[in-house]
């Protein structure tokens, strides 16, 4: 009898506190609305989103489509691209530069060629909202989204930026950046990349003029930013394609879409068997040797050829979107046009003195193009 | 003997009371604890409808709130549903991650975000998947034979092992740049994107599955006997299992649709509880809501304060979990010889 009662007030119990645990977990949900109205209202961000004030916001469509309202006048941002961050530095924004991607600040140049960038936090594509906002940013400009929910849940507007294109050809899509960051930052901004653009296009058409002697040779590219080994590459929507192609040359690996570290196998390799090979990025020296140890690889033809090429690193690869872009682009076509007269070390010290102000020595170009810091040491990523 | 019986019912009661004290505890420390510092004081005004400067207020309604919340349902329901496997499979070792639902709901998911689907399409993904998998764990444990706790775990590990494949292969399928890291960033588990849309869509779900669960304690007690004892009983076995199990289902899919793949909760905590209170379900349920919760707020509040990157939550829950795990087991052991 006594049990059978408490049996019954145990359940009446567990009913009681069933409810105020979902009482507690709606309570809080529903005092939310009110505070969101509350603690935000009256300030200059919940004016500019209730009563938009045409001159304080600008609406830039980014790289994945999203219509993104960034506020006029931003100051702090952080670029988590290395792609945008050497191009907001050649445009004059460094400044507004709190933290970029961590393997930007590895790179021992960028420090050399903008001292202020050994003041950047490095920052990985996971780095949490309150981070940012801790760290006062008010835009952020990524290279990958997965986190960017959590961004926009935090009301920091994010532009994504990509170093291929979703639709196929990376074409156009090399300014998209740029563009977007005239968009963003005004006037100045928008000549600054109108020029840089100018360069690209007059690289490109430099270029192009050579390919009446005939050029069909496929070219494999390691990306070496990261240590992923000799199998990281890119597909045939990136922007390494793009420049092989206007150098009437083609990826090798052109047929993939943007490729994941295992996805030529061995066997993929032979068949592909490449007629030249570029190997980029700060791990480069480390994938030489790699290349070199391997059976497989050292036996392929355009490595018993001698037919691998290193892509200088300066801001960053250069192979990637940056102020460098036109000096990659008249690079690679000298390596496969050998009547192309062309003098890198004068390229590169032109460029890196026209965007970064910034006079390289004949040894730092030396230095550069090895993968080399300043001192001639190795360049070593810690990622 | 009764005097023992109401001994443990004030223990119970009163621990029920401490989680509950605890829970609201950790609720209001949440609000002030992160990355970005917010002043307790902030934090009372706040819940007093007073002003505070408005960043403060957007991370507490925009970030924290939602996590929080979507953390206390998270943490209840993989540890309801852990202690229902458990109860219903009458096997301790049973759990979402160990019967292969977790990897099943989690191909699901993979599958909606390979094809771009919306969050809710997204979670009914994730449950069909789920319950597909439970099916496909039984099926192959009734194919192994005797329904002992190693048919089933076997089976479930061979199913998982199928689905952990699939997901692989979502995985190899995925765009390097944008959906392969989704993926890989979702299947460790996250509260970063937690949204008070996600937990207005889950909770009632979730809170009905509670319902439900809870005041089937006595079922579920019955039905640990087995199927005949279930009939002599006037059970119906078959309709109560398939209701169990499918709450149990719809409540981890929920959770792995908007967090990500946890692991380590439903195992563990159910596991303490009957450790301490017994196998009486109408305390093993509710202890280990509570405690679930009490775990999974915990372990929200380290993954976005230690580092300035979210560390997933699968690992701190792996690293606190297994430990306590053990301790479980040994503790049974040695409860067990006592009491031979």
């Amino acid at each position: 009898m006594n049990r059978s009662i408490v049996i019954k007030n145990t359940k009446k119990l567990i009913i009681i506190i069933l409810s105020f645990v979902i009482l507690t977990g709606c309570s809080s949900g529903t005092a939310s609305d009110p505070a969101i109205n509350k603690s935000v209202s009256g300030t200059a961000a919940d004016k500019n989103v209730t009563e938009p004030d045409k001159n304080g916001i600008v609406t830039v469509t980014d790289m994945e489509g999203n219509d993104v309202e960034v506020p006029v006048n931003v100051e702090k941002v952080a670029c988590i691209s290395q792609s945008a961050t050497d191009l907001m530095i050649a445009f004059g924004l460094g400044d507004k530069i709190v933290g970029t991607y961590r393997s930007f600040t590895y790179n021992p140049w960028a420090g050399v060629i903008y001292p202020k960038a050994l003041e950047y936090k490095a920052y990985s594509y996971s780095v949490s909202a309150e981070e940012l906002l801790k760290d006062g940013v008010e835009l952020v400009i990524i290279q990958d989204t997965e986190n960017a929910e959590a961004f926009r849940n935090a009301g920091i507007p994010v532009i994504a930026v990509h170093q291929y294109s979703p639709e196929g050809v990376f074409d156009e899509e090399i300014y998209e950046t740029a563009h977007i960051l005239g968009e963003i930052f005004g006037e100045e901004t928008k000549r600054e990349a109108a020029e840089w653009e100018r360069d690209v296009k007059d690289a490109i058409n430099e270029v192009s003029s050579l390919k009446k002697s005939t050029c069909d040779e496929t070219v494999y590219y390691i990306n070496g930013e990261k240590q992923k080994g000799l199998f990281y590459s890119d597909g045939g929507n990136s922007m390494i394609s793009s420049i092989l192609s206007t150098a009437g040359l083609s990826l090798a690996t052109e047929k993939y879409e943007v490729l994941n570290v295992h996805d030529v196998s061995d066997e993929e390799m032979i068949k592909l068997n490449p007629d030249a090979m570029l190997i980029g990025g700060a791990y480069q020296n480390y994938l030489m040797q790699e290349l070199y140890d391997s059976e497989l690889w050292s036996n392929l033809d355009c490595v018993k050829n001698d037919r691998v090429y290193r892509i200088p690193v300066a801001m960053t690869g250069i192979e990637n979107v940056s102020a460098e872009t036109p000096v990659m682009i008249r690079y690679t076509a000298s390596l496969f046009y050998p009547d192309y007269d062309y003098d890198l070390d004068k390229d590169l010290k032109e460029n890196i003195k026209k965007y970064f102000d910034y006079d390289l020595s004949s040894e730092d170009v030396y230095n550069m193009k090895n993968a080399f810091s300043k001192d001639g040491e190795v360049m070593v990523n810690a990622e | 003997m009764q005097n023992d019986y109401y001994k443990g019912l004030r223990s119970y009661y009163l621990t029920v009371a401490i989680c509950l004290v605890v829970i609201a505890a950790l609720f209001l420390i949440s609000l002030f604890t992160g990355r970005y510092m917010i002043e307790p004081e902030e934090v009372i005004a706040f819940i007093e409808n007073k002003e505070i400067p408005e960043l403060s207020g957007r991370i507490i309604t925009k970030l924290r709130i939602p996590r929080t919340i979507i953390a206390l349902f998270t943490g209840a329901s993989l540890a309801v549903s852990g202690a229902i496997y458990q109860g219903v499979f009458n096997n301790r070792m049973a759990s979402p991650d160990l019967l292969g639902v977790s990897s099943g709901a989690s191909l699901g998911a993979c599958i909606g975000i390979l094809m771009d689907l919306s969050f809710e399409k997204i979670v009914i993904a994730s449950f069909a998947a789920g319950n597909l998998t439970v099916c496909i764990t039984v099926m192959i444990a009734k194919l192994i034979g005797k329904q002992t706790e190693f048919s089933l775990i076997l089976s479930g590990i061979a199913t998982g092992g199928l689905m952990s494949s699939c997901i692989g292969l979502t995985k190899y399928l995925a765009d390097d740049e944008r959906k392969l890291s989704e993926i890989t960033y979702w299947l460790l588990g996250s509260f970063s994107s937690s949204t008070m849309k996600e937990a207005a869509f889950i909770s009632p779900v979730l809170t009905i599955c509670f319902m439900i669960c809870l005041l089937s304690v006595n079922t579920i007690d019955i039905i640990s006997l087995g199927k005949k004892e279930a009939k002599v009983s006037g059970v119906n076995y078959n309709m109560s299992v398939l209701i169990l199990i499918s709450c149990a289902t719809l409540m981890t899919a929920s959770c792995v649709s908007v967090s990500g793949v946890i692991g380590w909760v439903g195992l563990t905590v159910p596991n303490l509880v009957r450790l301490v209170f017994g196998n009486m379900h109408r305390k093993v349920l509710m202890l280990s809501m509570l405690l679930g919760i009490v775990f999974m707020m915990l372990t929200d509040m380290l993954a976005r304060t230690l580092s300035p990157d979210e560390i997933p939550l699968s690992v701190i829950t792996g690293i606190i979990g297994t430990p306590l795990f053990l301790f479980s087991v040994i503790g049974r052991r040695k409860r067990d010889k006592v009491l031979q």
